[in-house]
């Protein structure tokens, strides 16, 4: 029998989504194997179609990080790196942890060995994005901005065969505009998917291909981030703060950072994980009282706001991982759930797994063998590493919190002397937004807080300095299954928390109109699809283009 | 037909934040995008070879990464490309510019059409395209919002005016630049993307294009910039609830106006 599978104009032998920091490291990585293997081969790999599509206007437009970077990993990546132009400069110079109350600190008397940053470095992610990828373009990787990848063509046998891109210029009402462009069909050989947390993509092949069966829910936290340029009295080169406490109650997991980084500019930012309980919780209003800080305010004076935006972190590590290989494809960085959640950190994860991934496609490349047996290579090469050891002995760390501060400090003070395992090895999780209460059951003592102006600012301010922008007259990215169920139960029981916590002002409630949504404001962080109490919000890739514009977050 | 766009990379403004502090633009980081009036000329080049057929042409004059705007016209459909780029062409005003560009156009050859939109969002002066027009010694409609008939030998399109528009027919090879009524500009296709990151572009300079060179650069370019500056801020306007109070308030404000501008106008 001849077996007729669709033939696509548009052809790539591999075709990473998103490109961030898993994709370019892979893509990097593979055209080095490739290249260096046809100088050394008379059989060459000549042709091999490398594409990266990336939903933000340009490379970089859509990361935002802390970002602290373990160097190690790039001595496996780019030896020479130190004696490159590389931007890994800013070497961490001063190590500082604190417990915060509301209104003064006390330091750790030591930092726990997992969360020393000596010898680490300040970085700006984009900027380091930006310099990779242009060195991925030199080699022979295309990389194609404003193009998201919407959706997944099967074979008939149920294998990943192809992805299609968005369309572009449909109305508010889903019809075609003049300049109206249909999505593209794209062939592929293997599809990388590295879109970051809560991947759209990555949902549907892990739901589909059952990657997660028997595997614990993953589990998230949302990054606030702001960027500020301090006086120079105020900075401090290469100094780290980490803070726990204030303004997070005990009940509530997350901490405060602020990184000193280069000419004057310091990021700082509040990680809060999702699983909390307070239904009236405003995210960047919590950040807003981190600067009110006395630690943080002192630094502050005078200082000017450059950049503010918001994205959501897989906190839920070595449990919630599950098969990162499929029929035609493979899952990388923090997608995979490649996170290491007692150091916020996933950048040197998110590398290695990208020369991992590399490697298994390059096998495959010179096998021509795209089969899942060939595929599933890159599951052992990932248990095998040091990636699965250091995720493993962190495996309870967020877990641990789940019940407050004061019972995970002691389960994370008895997980370092038990290699990772603690009191309780491997902690039921649940999904995030099961966590959130009622109203009726929660007491709450939110005080009304109102911005200065200065050091502090309300959600509508801060998205200007998030850059975003999406063409206004296109149909609604965010997907609500039932709007009653906002209306009506929602606004009851839970006073429609989304109208809070989401860090962009997206969702607004009026008495008469009901739920308002503002796509145009939306950052992309994905909280909305989380943390609905009624998991009825879906995110889906807007027009191509739209998003925040992050310069150096 | 042979059909030649001239477009120009320009700073995109609306990726311009305004410090607050200073009221200053912030130019740091600011990407370069094709001159938004000249995707209308794009658009109309490319609408007007897939009804009559023949190529269209595009033509740039920048620094090396002008290239990009050439890969994006490529992208989007154009069929050829000329990066023209050199240190003696840095600096060059309208004048220069022009001139550079009728070289290039000179080495093309033949042609049909030339179009450039209205004017660029950088420096606002409409001049590159008539002084293309003037160099090349061309018939020119500038302002074109409607492409009424063309054909071999004659063009006839309306041309914007500020009261309404004129119909004015001229024989070809003209020149034209447009506005943006004249057409909605499309998006490049992921297949269009996919070959204009395959194509190689390369550089033109002035040798090539037998440029004299008393004519390029800040040699060629008699316009000086005597100062830059931002204007005031508006300030905000007043907005008043409809009601007869409010109608005197209001017809007072105007009749002042008035005034104002009869004793200076
Ligand atoms: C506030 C904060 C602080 C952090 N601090 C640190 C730190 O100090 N150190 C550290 O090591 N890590 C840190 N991390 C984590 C780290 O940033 C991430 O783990 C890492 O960036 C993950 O890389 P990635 O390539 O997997 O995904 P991402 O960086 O998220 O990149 C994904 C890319 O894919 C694109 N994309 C997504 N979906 C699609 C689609 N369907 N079509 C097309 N494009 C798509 C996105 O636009 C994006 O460009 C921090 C994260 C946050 C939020």
């Amino acid at each position: 029998m001849i077996k007729i599978e669709p033939e696509f104009e548009i052809n790539f032998d591999i075709l990473f989504i998103g490109a961030g920091i898993a994709s370019i490291s892979a893509a990097y990585y593979l055209k080095q194997l490739i290249n260096q293997y046809n100088q050394e081969n008379k059989n060459k790999l000549n042709n091999i179609t490398i594409g990266i599509f990336e939903k933000s206007k340009a490379v970089g437009d859509h990361i935002l990080s802390g970002a602290v970077l373990e160097p190690k990993i790039l001595d496996e990546f780019i030896p020479a790196w130190e004696n490159s132009n590389i931007p890994v400069k800013i070497k961490v110079s001063q190590d500082n942890m604190y417990f915060l109350n509301s209104k003064g600190q006390i330091p750790f008397p030591v930092i726990p060995p997992g969360m020393n940053n000596h010898g680490n470095y300040i970085i700006s992610l984009s900027e380091l994005l930006k310099w990779l990828s242009n060195e991925c373009e030199k080699m022979g990787v295309e990389i194609y901005t404003s193009e998201p990848i919407k959706d997944l063509i099967y074979s008939k046998e149920g294998k990943v065969i192809g992805v299609k891109t968005g369309e572009k210029s449909l109305d508010k009402e889903a019809k075609k505009k003049a300049n109206f462009s249909p999505g593209a069909e794209i062939g592929i050989k293997i599809l990388a998917a590295g879109e970051g947390s809560y991947g759209f993509i990555t949902k549907k092949l892990i739901n589909k291909y059952n990657l997660n069966q028997n595997r614990e829910s993953q589990s998230y936290v949302t990054g606030i981030k702001e960027l500020w340029e301090i006086t120079p009295e105020n900075f401090s080169k290469g100094e780290v703060i980490h803070t726990f406490g204030y303004p997070l109650d005990f009940k509530t997991f997350g901490g405060g950072f602020f990184y000193h980084f280069k000419d004057n500019l310091a990021a700082l930012g509040l990680a809060i994980g999702l699983n909390y309980e307070n239904p009236k919780l405003n995210l960047q209003e919590e950040l807003q009282k981190f600067k009110t800080h006395p630690l943080i305010n002192k630094i502050l004076s005078k200082a000017k706001l450059i950049e503010y935006g918001a994205k959501t972190i897989s906190e839920g590590g070595y449990y919630s991982i599950g098969k990162l290989s499929g029929e035609g494809f493979i899952l990388i960085g923090e997608g995979a759930g490649l996170l290491n959640s007692q150091k916020l950190k996933g950048i040197h994860l998110a590398i290695k797994s990208g020369i991992l991934a590399a490697e298994t496609i390059f096998e495959a490349l010179k096998l021509n063998d795209f089969s899942l047996d060939q595929l599933s290579k890159y599951d052992q090469k990932i248990k095998e590493s040091w990636i699965f050891k250091e995720l493993h002995a962190v495996r309870n760390f967020h877990q641990g919190f789940q019940k407050g501060l004061i019972p995970g400090m002691i389960h994370t003070g008895l997980q370092m002397f038990t290699g990772g395992r603690g009191l309780i090895n491997k902690f039921k999780t649940q999904e995030d937004y099961r966590h959130l209460k009622k109203i009726s059951e929660y007491s709450s003592k939110n005080k009304e807080f109102t911005p200065d102006g200065k050091i502090t600012f309300d959600r509508l301010t801060e998205i200007y300095f998030s850059g975003v922008k999406h063409e206004e007259d296109q149909p609604c990215h965010l997907k609500i299954k039932d709007l009653n169920i906002c209306i009506n139960r929602c606004h009851e029981e839970f006073g429609n928390p989304c109208t809070l916590f989401c860090p962009a002002k997206v969702y607004e409630f009026e008495n008469k109109e009901g739920l308002i949504i503002n796509p145009s404001n939306c950052l992309h962080c994905k909280t909305c699809e989380i943390k609905d109490p009624y998991n009825i919000i879906e995110w889906t890739p807007p027009e191509g283009g739209g998003g925040p514009n992050y310069k150096n977050m | 037909m042979k059909l030649i766009v001239c477009l120009k990379q320009v700073p995109d403004t609306t990726d311009v934040k305004i410090d607050p502090q200073t009221n200053t633009l912030k130019r740091e980081g600011v990407r370069s995008i094709i001159n938004p009036f000249d995707l209308y000329a794009l658009e109309e080049g490319i609408k007007l070879k897939e009804k009559y057929s023949g190529v269209v042409i595009a033509v740039t004059m920048g620094p090396p990464q002008a290239k990009y705007a050439l890969e994006e016209a490529l992208a989007i459909g154009v069929d050829q490309v000329f990066l023209l780029s050199d240190r003696a062409f840095a600096g060059s005003d309208t004048l220069a510019t022009s001139y550079i560009i009728s070289q290039a156009i000179k080495k093309i050859g033949k042609f049909n059409l030339i179009i450039c939109g209205k004017q660029a969002t950088d420096g606002d002066t409409a001049q590159v395209g008539p002084g293309i027009a003037a160099y090349l010694n061309l018939p020119q409609i500038t302002f074109v919002r409607k492409i009424e008939e063309i054909n071999e030998k004659f063009i006839t399109a309306e041309r914007l005016t500020e009261e309404g528009y004129d119909v004015i027919k001229s024989k070809l090879p003209c020149l034209i630049t447009v506005v943006k009524e004249i057409n909605t500009p499309r998006h490049p296709s992921l297949k269009g993307k996919i070959k204009a990151k395959r194509t190689k572009i390369t550089a033109y300079d002035s040798k090539e294009l037998n440029c004299d060179l008393i004519r390029t650069g800040l040699r060629g370019s008699p316009t000086s910039v005597d100062k830059i500056f931002t204007p005031p801020v508006r300030p905000a306007g007043e907005i008043l609830p409809a009601n007869s109070e409010n109608i005197k308030k209001i017809a007072k404000i105007i009749n002042k106006e008035i005034e104002i501008k009869k004793i200076c106008p």
